[in-house]
């Protein structure tokens, strides 16, 4: 694989002597959509390619299929505002079209914002931002603030977490980069920046049942949402 | 009453969310005030698997396509989340509109098998209202139901207050038309209702009808009352190449058993397998014209962007053009780099053309159903299968480059010995034998898979009168065959004994039996051919406690003058050839298939055109 003739709109890769077109693609992902897992999600997009009569490039192994990668999966429940995909096309063509044809065909809740060619590497991903919304029965808004309060000024924040190897005790805090919080009404307003990438992750619904199951009680999600990814040096990713 | 609010909070806490929150690629959504009849079509199971199936499918965009008329789809909450339902009070609701049910005119239920009765009740007391019709209220919706397992109503007689027999494109409107035109005139009653509903034909309104039984629990009478016709004859749609089709599927997220795009080529089976319920009451056959066929599968790949391709029908291989059919839809699966499967082959005529297009596209395994291990037991069951087509498919399929073959069978069949079903295994034994013969063999490693059905006697079949072997007879043929296997290529699995019989007890079921149906929920009976839910004792506790026995459904043999509890349904096929085909069976006599000479079933009553014959 090669690179050739690249610009701001697309990438130009060769493979197998031929020139392929690769795109990334910006969506969001809301309302219904956002109860779907990330399996879902790929096979939603590729049949939206399917649909959408764009001429796609497929591997060419064993089994051929739509290429498409997503940089940093997003996960089910959280619904997502600045989320990625990279796809190929055959033919040279303009991000508008694309954009055009692709939201035609994408089911509720899911939308590209734009398109064009791919700035970082996914590996670049180190962190994202997150807002959280999220009640419990019982309980006020400023008294969830309040414990919330008293829940990241703790020297450590001791969850366990589901690794290949088995469950694990691990310390949350320093995989917490940012926090703010605010009561609104019966719910607890979060907007967190944690580790996200291929070497550290923090979920931020992990941290919140951390926090419910702490104080002893249940956490009703209300909104879930990834704001954006960012580089080690704050960019946003692109 | 709109849920979403409720809802949202709850669908983080259970396994797959996306079950329940709608808002699939081409669900309908329409203007609550633009509607004046809402109907939910309810598939009492999971979402994955109701959302395989194609007659809802078909019933959605036939009553959606009606401006006045709202269809939602609804199925079966799993059980963490029927629990969390329970627990903060959250009915159940379209998928759609994310209404309860409440807001519905009609809810109707498909029947597919009857170890879904259990999830109908339980669906219906999550929406709120009582499962038995006579103690819901005038206000309450309509509850109707259809689908193979409708043939014996009988079972459900007391939930449900209105059954579709047959085919659903045609009386289903006609029905909804009814209720419209009643409820604009202002002379609508539920009673009233289905007084007028039961004059439609393929409908049958159980309340219109007294049951009496003898002393010993068999059928007496059958008497209707109030105008209702003494017997309901089941609807069939007279032109299959006419009929509207689905121009698109609702393409769901989640992985669905069956997440294709599924084109139906035909309806009705030309073969006549004895034990098979499907192969006589969709008769007679009716197939659609290739030219159909091809519009039918572009449209639908097109608008969902499925990358696979189902060719439906009870034997595929049977349609009439069927060459002429794949050939065409080949070309155009081949240039959209679409998957084709073609489920339900038959062995005696899977040739090696037909081979070599299904396996352009994809080489994994093959399956097919000898469903008996020796030549007598294939006749007493009128596969008209023999040894040597098995083996020359076998054969076909390991020189194509297969080495799995997935062999389906049936034990337990009237007249079968111990030896019969030995004979299962030596069959599976010279199928691996032949792949060794061979000198084109694959590489790989041969893996013959034994699959064996216990059966069952189902209504509508020439062995509807038959005693379903005991337990301990199953059981005894099981390690028959256990035994009869040396081989460690072939690989052997069992339908579960204890769904077997339950099953064979609702099948011929009467209307008494629904006591039982209702105990056994109110035990906690749900999902009940899942084998995680299944709880055998507690349906057995409540058959009893509701006088009855089941062997009295399951084991016994009937008398052949014994008023059967569904004789007063007709689904075309006549009582008097069903006893014929009985008494040939026992004496391992075969009848050809229809299109080399018809054997006068008395399906062709159903055709509106009177030339006589049902196949062309």
């Amino acid at each position: 694989m090669s690179e050739k003739n690249s610009n701001e709109k697309r990438k130009v890769v060769v493979v197998q002597g031929r020139d392929i077109y690769e795109y990334r693609a910006f969506y969001q992902k809301a309302r219904r959509a956002k109860y779907i897992s990330h399996l879902d999600l790929y096979r939603a997009v590729q049949r939206t390619f399917q649909r959408a009569d764009i001429p796609v490039w497929f591997t060419e192994g064993f089994n051929p299929h739509i290429y498409l990668t997503f940089p940093m999966p997003i996960f089910l429940g959280c619904e997502g505002v600045e989320e990625a995909f990279d796809f190929r096309t055959t033919a040279d063509l303009e991000p508008e079209e694309l954009m055009e044809k692709l939201n035609a065909a994408f089911p509720e809740g899911i939308r590209v914002t734009r398109i064009a060619a791919p700035v970082h590497k996914a590996t670049e991903i180190v962190r994202a931002d997150y807002t959280l919304r999220l009640s419990s029965e019982g309980l006020s808004g400023a008294e969830l603030l309040e414990k919330w309060e008293a829940f990241v000024s703790l020297p450590a924040i001791e969850a366990e977490k589901r690794t290949k190897k088995g469950p694990k005790t691990v310390d949350l805090k320093p995989l917490l980069y940012a926090q703010s919080a605010e009561a609104d009404g019966d719910c607890l307003v979060l907007a967190l920046t944690t580790a996200c990438g291929p070497s550290e992750n923090l979920s931020p619904v992990l941290l919140a049942d951390t926090f419910a199951a702490r104080y002893g009680f249940e956490p009703d999600y209300r909104l879930i949402r990834r704001e954006r990814m960012r580089l080690e040096s704050g960019e946003t990713f692109n | 009453m709109n849920v979403k609010e409720k809802l949202e909070p709850l669908l983080l806490k259970v396994q797959k969310p996306a079950r329940y929150i709608g808002g699939e690629l081409h669900e309908v959504v329409k203007d609550r005030q633009e509607v004046d009849f809402r109907i939910a079509l309810c598939f009492p199971d999971t979402y994955e698997i109701g959302m395989s199936h194609l007659g809802l499918k078909i019933l959605y965009d036939i009553i959606n396509r009606d401006p006045h008329c709202w269809a939602e789809r609804v199925y079966a909450p799993w059980v963490d989340f029927e629990e969390l339902m329970r627990k903060k009070g959250l009915p159940l609701y379209g998928l759609e509109s994310l209404d309860s049910l409440d807001e519905f005119q009609v809810i109707g239920f498909s029947l597919q098998y009857e170890l879904s009765y259990t999830n109908v009740l339980n669906m219906l007391d999550l929406a709120g209202l009582d499962p038995r019709a006579a103690y819901r209220k005038e206000d309450d919706p309509v509850i109707i139901a259809g689908g193979p397992c409708a043939s014996n109503p009988e079972p459900l007689a007391g939930f449900i207050d209105l059954f579709q027999i047959g085919e659903g494109e045609e009386v289903m409107m006609e029905m909804i038309a009814l209720y419209r035109k009643m409820k604009a005139e202002g002379t609508y009653t539920k009673k009233d209702f289905l007084r007028e509903a039961a004059r439609i034909p393929g409908i049958y309104v159980p309340s219109l009808y007294a049951i009496t039984y003898h002393e010993d629990g068999t059928v007496a009478s059958v008497t209707p009352k109030d105008g209702a016709p003494a017997r309901v004859t089941k609807r069939i749609i007279q032109d299959m190449s006419a009929v509207r089709y689905p121009e698109t599927f609702i393409v769901p997220y989640m992985e669905t058993v069956h997440d294709r795009a599924v084109l139906e080529v035909m309806r009705g089976c030309i073969r006549g397998c004895r034990f098979c319920q499907a192969g006589f009451i969709y008769r007679p056959l009716r197939a659609k014209n290739p030219d159909v066929l091809c519009r039918q599968a572009k449209l639908l790949c097109d608008s969902t962007g499925y990358d696979e391709l189902s060719l439906s029908s009870l034997s595929t291989s049977d349609h009439p053009q069927v060459e002429e059919m794949l050939n065409r839809i080949i070309d155009y699966t081949d240039e959209k780099k679409i998957g084709l499967s073609l489920p339900s082959l038959r062995v005696d005529n899977f040739s090696e053309s037909l081979m070599e297009k299904v396996s352009r596209i994809h080489k994994s395994g093959l399956t097919f159903a000898p469903e008996a291990g020796n030549q007598r037991m294939r006749d007493v069951i009128n596969k008209n299968v023999d040894e040597s087509e098995i083996m020359r498919t076998c054969r076909i399929a390991f020189e194509g480059g297969y080495t799995n073959v997935k062999l389906y069978f049936m034990s337990s069949l009237p007249t079968e010995t111990d030896e019969d079903v030995r004979d299962i295994g030596r069959l599976a034994q010279r199928i691996v034998d032949l792949f060794f013969s061979l000198e084109k063999r694959p590489r790989k490693m041969v893996n013959v898979s034994v699959s064996v059905a216990v059966f069952v006697p189902k209504p509508d079949t020439p062995f509807q009168w038959v005693g379903q072997d005991t337990f301990d007879v199953i059981r005894r043929k099981q390690a028959a065959l256990v035994d009869s296997i040396r081989s460690r290529k072939i690989s052997v699995s069992w339908h579960d004994v204890h769904t077997s019989v339950l099953e064979g007890v609702i099948a011929r079921g009467d209307r008494r039996l629904g006591d039982a149906i209702y105990r056994a929920w109110k035990k906690g009976c749900v999902f009940d051919s899942w084998s995680e839910c299944f709880h055998f004792d507690a349906w057995m506790e409540a058959i009893h406690e509701a006088g009855l026995t089941p062997e009295f459904y399951a084991s016994r043999t009937r008398d052949l003058d014994e008023i059967l509890p569904w004789d007063h349904i007709d689904v075309g096929v006549s009582k008097a050839f069903l006893k014929h085909e009985w008494e040939k069976a026992q004496r391992a006599e075969t009848t050809r298939n229809c299109r080399e000479q018809c054997a006068g079933c008395g399906a062709v009553k159903l055709l509106a055109r009177k030339d006589g014959v049902c196949v062309e």
